[in-house]
């Protein structure tokens, strides 16, 4: 029976080995927050992370899962102790019909933690300061989820906000 | 239509103490008695039907008779409301109306757009035909037409709310025995000042409750206004952030199983026979498998098994009678419908389009049929409880979608409960108008009867979503335009093959002497739904790439041309030189080899302007900026109006670059986001925003802003050499 670690809790969920990590959220583990939009990894609505990184849960299979850690829009941060992508989705009034949103700020918040890394890496940490401002270019390239209210120029603008507080 | 009934504001006592305020429309009226049965029968607490309440804690409740899909409309209605009640901001809160006839909004708007004013545009379809099927318009609960703030909020709430607050200050008067020209609001209570006394709200309500209720009550100068072009925050702000908001598809129901669809290829086909039921049923924990409308259901424990054995159905399809047609066999139907003078009908006439001559213009355009793609899938939940079958969904019209549920299972009002949800977007898909577009919900209903009746969720894949929706139409015209020697058009002729119930957003605003247009326009088999600007989609691409291409003829600027086309005083003058002055507007390709093209257009009672500048990189528009000015009246939230415009734009720019949805074999081709591509953040241009005020009322804004883009980046890429004439672009 596979085991899951979501949000920091483990769960044991009697699945088939095929069943992509979304519908086990939601309906194995009633973690709604995590929307489906294409059940083909085009829109992004269902992006969690494993491991720190954002995947499409929509074609990820719970077999492949093993042991990582996954984040859910739940594990992101509460209107108590919100990420700070969540504060700048906040500032920047981002959501319309808001359905995208959580896949859309998953995908923000890995993109943001993965780049400080790697700068990390790549540069060593005096070069953060020079670096702490992700570009519109850079945001656009990485961030390729749908949102058919088009709420794109506010997504940048927080994204960009954001990157300051997460380096 | 004749109809004269007139607006009649109603008042009673809350339960649970307060004072309820609404409007009753002809039918409404006789209908009071059942509102309060409603309430007796199916609300909680101290709701009651109508539509403002003040609560013995003097906290407002406004029950908004639209639902949320994105475009803020319970935001505007609250500052509406707290704005006429004169309440500071945290006093107020917005609940969801009940899905019962007394909340049915078709009275207000058949009282206040047909009794009070001249109908135009999109409500004179509306009123007349499509929402009022059966002519029933108690079940009508609607939410389109950019009207909830427009009718609903302005025309309305804001005169429950004005009649409200005389009501209190009348009481106000009378308890303090003094004259109320010495009274005002403060903090939810009404003050004498000279004294020092003051009673609140909550205690004046039931007092103010049995006093007559003031038909013509006096609202607010705009010169007062505190909450009105505030930008309050919205509130489902921090449940969609954090990812809480229960959309229909979150809805849980205990012991709910699942059901998935496999459609027919063929639009609106049916199923012969279920090849694999056995086969089918051994699946792991499939309950059901049925025949049911556009294709076949499995029932599940999980929607992903049930979508896994839909898959694998195998089905005969019954032979459709469109089998043979394609986008191209209907656009050929088209075109030659468009040769022939005697099918056509003429729309507007104005001079004589034969007898000019001059420097002459010819084109045609053509624009595709078009999903509404919201991101959450069709879905709805069917159970009982309580002894009444429940459905739950998020819909533009849920009092219809409940009427839906009644007729098809032969229930009565009061067998049936209906718990709207916020929809992750709609775009008109979720309007509904009839039976046709409640295709899920039908199929919903069989599916939960060959399942036993147990609860039940049916939720559309992707690939459903796309290939049973119902189509923005294909539409294809011709125009022909005569210069003067000044490069000013004499002459302006327009056939298309288009739907047309709106002539004022169909016909060109420019002032041209000549001006002839006619329509030819049949029913296709391909179905039809409003798309989010309805058809103002087709017909601002069309007039808009016309209009730039006689400037282009003319050798004039094509902004300024437009200017100097429109009449004086008209609103989409000063939106062109707002756009102009904004943008820094220049004709002609720029240094960095971009250029700029420019539409404008009127539409829902606003009038837009958006520049484009663009590039062609490999043979592809690349749109780098977009600057828009709106005159949209009166602004009641500046925030929410930018919003609007931002994401309008955005929708706009997708169908102008990528929408297409083809007719293949009678049947749907695009299937997912991959062949039917939406605008990202990589392709998503830099957005400029502008409101010019008016302290008139306001105009719609959910929809205003998405049909110019189309033409404003065609235009763009005539400057540069290549015009596109067709939709999409790209592709």
């Amino acid at each position: 029976m596979p085991k899951l670690t979501v949000n920091g809790s483990e769960y044991e969920v009697d699945v088939e080995p095929a069943m992509p990590l979304l519908w086990v959220l939601r309906e194995e583990l009633g973690l709604r927050g995590t929307k489906f939009g294409c059940g083909k990894g085009l829109c992004g609505a269902c992006t969690v992370h494993i491991n720190g990184r954002a995947v499409r849960s929509c074609i990820l299979p719970i077999a492949s899962v093993g042991e990582a850690e996954v984040t859910t829009i739940e594990g992101l941060g509460t209107a108590e102790a919100p990420h700070p992508v969540q504060e700048q989705w906040i500032r920047h009034r981002v959501p319309q019909c808001g359905y995208c949103q959580p896949g859309m700020q998953m995908s923000a918040a890995a993109f943001l933690a993965g780049r400080t890394s790697q700068d990390d890496m790549a540069e060593g940490p005096d070069s953060l300061n020079n670096r702490a401002t992700v570009t519109d270019a850079e945001v656009a390239a990485a961030i390729t989820n749908i949102c058919r209210c088009g709420c794109y120029e506010r997504i940048r603008r927080a994204v960009v906000d954001a990157s300051k507080e997460v380096s | 239509m004749s109809v004269t009934r007139r607006r009649v504001l109603i008042a009673g006592a809350a339960v649970g103490g307060g004072l309820a305020v609404g409007l009753a429309v002809g039918l409404a009226t006789v209908n009071f008695h059942d509102r309060r049965a409603h309430q007796a029968a199916d609300l909680e607490g101290d709701l009651v039907a109508l539509w403002v309440q003040i609560r013995p804690d003097s906290t407002v409740v406004v029950l908004s008779p639209h639902t949320e899909m994105g475009q803020g409309a319970h935001l505007g209605l609250a500052q509406i409301v707290a704005e006429e009640l004169d309440i500071p901001w945290e006093r107020i809160e917005v609940r969801q109306a009940p899905v019962e006839t007394g909340f049915s909004n078709g009275n207000v708007i058949q009282g206040f757009v047909l009794a009070d004013q001249k109908l135009t545009g999109f409500f004179q379809r509306v009123v007349e035909n499509a929402f009022f099927l059966g002519g029933d318009l108690l079940t009508m609960q609607m939410t389109g037409g950019s009207t909830s703030l427009r009718f609903t909020g302005w025309r309305s709430m804001r005169v429950a709310a004005a009649a409200a607050k005389q009501m209190l200050f009348a009481a106000a008067a009378a308890e303090l025995d003094v004259n109320v020209t010495e009274l005002v609001a403060e903090d939810a209570h009404v003050v004498h000042e000279s004294s020092g006394r003051s009673l609140s709200y909550g205690a004046l309500a039931p007092i103010a409750a049995q006093l007559p209720v003031p038909q013509s009550p006096v609202t607010k100068d705009a010169s007062m206004y505190r909450h009105v072009g505030k930008s309050h925050v919205r509130p489902d702000l921090a449940d969609k952030v954090f990812g809480t908001t229960e959309y229909g598809i979150d809805r849980d129901v205990s012991g709910m199983q699942f059901a998935a669809i496999i459609g027919t290829q063929q639009i609106r086909g049916s199923v012969v026979s279920i090849e694999n039921e056995a086969d089918i049923l051994a699946m792991r924990d499939v309950a059901a498998v049925t025949i049911v409308q556009e294709g076949v259901a499995v029932v599940a424990d999980n929607p992903w098994r049930a979508q896994q054995a839909a898959n694998a159905v195998k089905f005969v399809e019954a032979p459709g009678p469109n089998a043979a047609h394609d986008t191209a066999s209907l656009r050929a139907l088209m075109e030659a419908a468009l040769d022939d003078d005697e099918r056509m009908t003429e729309i507007m006439s104005r001079g004589d389009v034969t007898t000019q001559t001059g420097k002459t213009v010819e084109a045609s355009y053509f624009v595709p049929f078009l999903a509404h793609a919201p991101m959450e899938p069709m879905n709805g939940t069917l159970w009982r409880e309580g002894g009444r079958v429940h459905g739950a969904s998020g819909g533009q019209n849920p009092l219809m979608t409940k009427n839906f549920v009644m007729k098809t299972l032969g229930l009565t009002a009061d067998q049936v409960a209906f718990h709207p949800h916020t929809m992750g977007g709609s775009f008109g898909r979720r309007a509904a108008g009839g039976d046709d577009m409640h295709n899920f919900i039908n199929q919903a209903i069989t599916a939960w009867q060959a399942a036993g009746e147990q609860p039940l969720k049916l939720t559309w894949s992707r690939e459903v979503e796309t290939r049973q929706d119902r189509y923005r139409k294909q539409a294809v015209a011709r125009y022909r335009g005569v210069l003067a020697e000044d490069g000013r058009p004499v002459s302006w002729q327009a056939d298309g093959y288009a739907e047309v119930n709106i002539p004022d957003d169909a016909v060109t605003a420019y002032a041209i002497p000549n001006l002839l247009q006619r329509t030819v326009h049949e029913e296709t088999f391909v179905p039809y739904a409003y798309w989010r600007s309805v058809e103002a989609s087709i017909h601002c691409f069309f007039n808009e790439s016309f209009v730039d291409e006689l400037a282009q003829a003319a050798e004039a600027d094509p902004l300024q041309y437009r200017i100097d086309l429109l009449p004086k005083g008209h609103r989409l003058r000063q939106t062109l030189a707002t756009a102009r002055d904004m943008s820094g507007w220049q004709a002609g390709v720029l240094p960095d080899g971009s250029a700029m093209g420019v539409a404008a257009y009127e539409l829902f009672g606003s009038a837009c302007c958006q520049v484009a500048r663009v590039s062609i990189i490999d043979d592809k528009p690349v749109v780098h900026e977009v600057w828009c000015a709106l005159d949209c009246g009166l602004v009641i939230n500046p925030n929410s109006v930018e919003a609007q415009m931002q994401g309008g734009m955005i929708f706009g720019l997708t169908a102008a670059l990528y929408g297409v949805i083809d007719i293949e074999d009678g049947g749907v081709k695009q299937s997912n986001f991959h062949d039917y591509r939406m605008v990202k953040l990589a392709d998503a241009p830099r957005l400029h925003v502008k409101l010019i005020e008016r302290n008139e009322s306001p105009g719609g804004v959910g929809e205003v802003a998405v049909p110019h883009l189309s033409a404003a980046v065609a235009n763009a890429m005539a400057v540069l050499g290549k015009r596109p004439r067709e939709l999409p672009i790209i592709g």
